[in-house]
């Protein structure tokens, strides 16, 4: 198993989604196929968890390193939060907005594939690398659902058509991303001072991900004192998704960022 | 409670005055970095950090006994004044973020203001001061009463307080040494710090081994019109394994011999137990399109093998990469001077010894597998067990968040 598969597995993938989404949609008003459109939905996150594993074990070593692999893992969770969002809160416009992105990073994926790249450098292998990786991806996923939410409302807002609820949805998905991300940062703390001596060196990545939870904590402070206003936060939580997208790919690109131990291989 | 619209400065002070505090606290910031010129907060280490760390719990605890009722503690402790701490902090990490550090010459602004040296910059002083004691006003009025939704909120605000406080107080006490190791020589106990000064430690080491696993090289190929290596649809290498049969771009490559330690003998790779030896591969590599096909060998070399590509056409050539390490360690003796030790230091395994963790860090590269150098780290850091009390807080207070939730804001709205 490896990336040679991938076109297959995505494509199962994209087309168990696809059919779920349109039972549950075609169900709105009689709930005559939700059933099995949640087990689409299910089909293909469980077709995308068996191609990780697999890919795993081919590898060798955690799936977790370049681009395209983090991308994989998005894809896998955004699917999972939409859906348990969607089962606990019934938007089921929500489901559909996470499958999309997430079909849309396995898109990007099949269009850009990978090397079958087994090395992993001494510093990576610790048992720290699993939990930290994966607790972020988890966070962002979250996070980046608060934001598609925050898009919605400011939509809803300027339609006159605004709900509190849409809110604190997004508060709801800020507040557990926000302490995903919190672990991720923690983690990642304890391991810098297991290799390389000190828990924070102001690594660009470290800069980056340090802002990103700086800028969801004043969104959380903004929130608690004025839950009434709208129009902020909303704006402020698109906003802080641009700086995550910065500290996940775009820190790539900075110059300030030339010799971080974090940019990924995208070779 | 009035119909009256609030005058600025007027109390109690909402997000207005807080971001008027904030601005001139910048500005004050700034003008000490050009009147220090150029001079950077280096820092202050054992005994006036502890001093200062309680000189400012003090002071903190004074506010909140006898003038918590005061407007100006009560701001302080208030929303908008730790939106605006939080913010003032946000725009240096974020000027941190974009401005590379450590090059004053970059731009006249960023040498003057000293936005080369942010971390040790007056106005990120300031901004932590202001920021801790937002911080601790509001831990110490949130601690009473003690219940289950205080907790959390002392959990985060107090884990936080500690780990910045002695994060940044504790930074003048961590020492950090570089050793090298050499695997002939004697017994070690000095170490030079980033500053390349000479120190002793208070134990000595020893290496009697050096060692390092590697990958198996990486075969490329290389445009010589860009000098790079050619990325088909994002694949640039693949691994060189006897029997392997692989296809990179239009070329199909079959690695017929592979030997992991050759040296090469007059055009030939041999293997070879000599010190230096490089991996070499004997390759048949068809070319898809002309059915062309060129046999050679090919090696990345070290410094006693000569290195071998293999021409494809006029404008391609097939490399080997150097192998890449799986896994570096250091067998070595240490010495603490009531006892001695042998042990083997491997990245991500350190070792404690006298207050002191031992790192393996580095080798001599240029010689790869083959070096008789280890490069090792020691580092002293006596804060460490402060911040990370305030680190397991903090790990505490995210899963309380996780847990609970926004509750409060559930019943708010």
């Amino acid at each position: 198993m490896n990336w040679i598969n991938y076109p297959l597995f995505g494509l199962i993938t994209i087309i168990f989604w696809i059919t779920g989404v349109m039972l549950i949609t075609i169900s709105e008003k009689t709930k005559k196929f939700e059933w099995q459109g949640r087990i689409f939905v299910l089909a293909g996150i469980v077709t995308l968890t068996i191609f990780l594993t697999l890919l795993w074990i081919r590898l060798e070593r955690p799936p977790l390193r370049t681009l395209g692999e983090t991308r994989l893992w998005y894809s896998l969770f955004l699917p999972l939060v939409g859906f348990v969002t969607y089962l606990r809160w019934n938007y089921k416009w929500f489901l559909s907005y996470a499958l999309g992105l997430a079909s849309l990073f396995m898109i990007i994926n099949y269009l850009h594939p990978e090397t079958y790249d087994k090395t992993l450098m001494p510093a990576l292998q610790s048992p720290w690398f699993v939990p930290h990786v994966i607790v972020y991806i988890f966070a962002y996923a979250l996070l980046a659902a608060s934001s598609l939410v925050a898009i919605k409302g400011l939509y809803q807002v300027y339609y006159r058509d605004f709900n509190q609820t849409t809110l604190r949805l997004a508060d709801n998905l800020v507040y557990i991303g926000f302490s995903f991300l919190t672990l991720g940062l923690l983690f990642g703390a304890l391991w810098a001072k297991e290799a390389w001596g000190h828990y924070w060196t102001w690594d660009p990545k470290e800069t980056w991900a340090f802002l990103t939870w700086l800028s969801y904590l004043i969104y959380m402070h903004f929130r608690t004192f004025q839950p009434k206003k709208v129009k902020v936060p909303l704006w402020a939580l698109s906003l802080a998704f641009v700086i995550l997208l910065i500290c996940w790919f775009g820190i790539n690109y900075l110059p300030s960022a030339e010799n971080s131990v974090h940019v990924y291989g995208t070779d | 409670m009035n119909d009256r619209k609030r005058e600025t400065w007027e109390h109690p002070w909402g997000y207005k005055e807080s971001f008027m505090v904030v601005l001139e606290l910048l500005l004050l910031g700034l003008i000490f970095e050009v009147l220090a010129r150029g001079r950077a907060f280096s820092g202050i280490s054992w005994p006036e950090n502890l001093i200062t760390g309680l000189v400012l719990i003090i002071l903190i605890s004074l506010a909140h006994i006898f003038f918590r009722k005061h407007p100006i503690v009560k701001w302080l402790s208030s929303v908008p004044a730790a939106i605006s701490a939080i913010s003032l902090f946000t725009f240096l990490v974020l000027l941190l973020g974009f401005i590379p550090q450590g090059n004053p010459h970059l731009h006249p602004i960023i040498r003057i203001f000293g936005l080369y040296h942010i971390k040790n910059s007056w106005v990120f002083v300031i901004s932590s001061v202001y920021l801790l004691t937002c911080l601790g006003l509001v831990a110490l009025r949130r601690a009473q009463p003690l219940n289950r939704k205080n907790i959390g909120f002392l959990l985060n605000h107090a884990g936080m307080w500690i780990v910045l406080a002695a994060g940044g107080l504790g930074a003048g006490d961590v020492h950090k040494l570089q050793v090298e190791l050499h695997e002939q020589s004697g017994f070690i106990n000095t170490g030079r710090n980033q500053a390349m000064e000479v120190n002793e430690l208070p134990f000595s080491m020893k290496l009697i081994d050096f060692h390092i696993d590697e990958y198996l090289p990486k075969i490329g190929i290389v445009d010589l019109n860009s000098g790079a290596l050619i990325s088909y649809n994002g694949r640039t290498t693949i691994t060189a394994e006897a029997g392997d049969q692989v296809e990179l771009g239009d070329w199909t490559i079959s690695v017929t011999e592979f030997i992991p330690d050759a040296d090469s003998d007059s055009g030939n790779y041999v293997f070879s137990e000599m010190e230096g030896s490089a991996p070499a591969a004997f390759l048949e590599v068809k070319d898809l399109l002309s059915r062309n096909q060129v046999n050679g060998w090919l090696s990345c070399g070290s410094y006693a093998v000569p290195m071998k590509h293999l021409p494809l056409d006029e404008e391609h050539v097939m490399v080997m990469l150097r192998p890449e390490a799986e896994r570096y360690s250091s067998h070595i003796i240490v010495d603490s001077g009531a006892k001695s030790d042998t042990i083997i230091l491997e990245v991500n395994r350190p070792h404690k010894i006298n207050g002191f963790n031992i790192y393996q860090l580095s080798y001599d590269e240029r010689m790869g597998k083959w070096s008789k150098i280890s490069i090792v780290e020691a580092v002293k850091d006596p804060w460490l067990p402060v911040v990370y009390a305030g680190i397991f807080m903090l790990l505490a207070g995210a899963a309380y968040i996780f847990w609970i939730g926004n509750e409060q804001k559930r019943n708010v709205l």
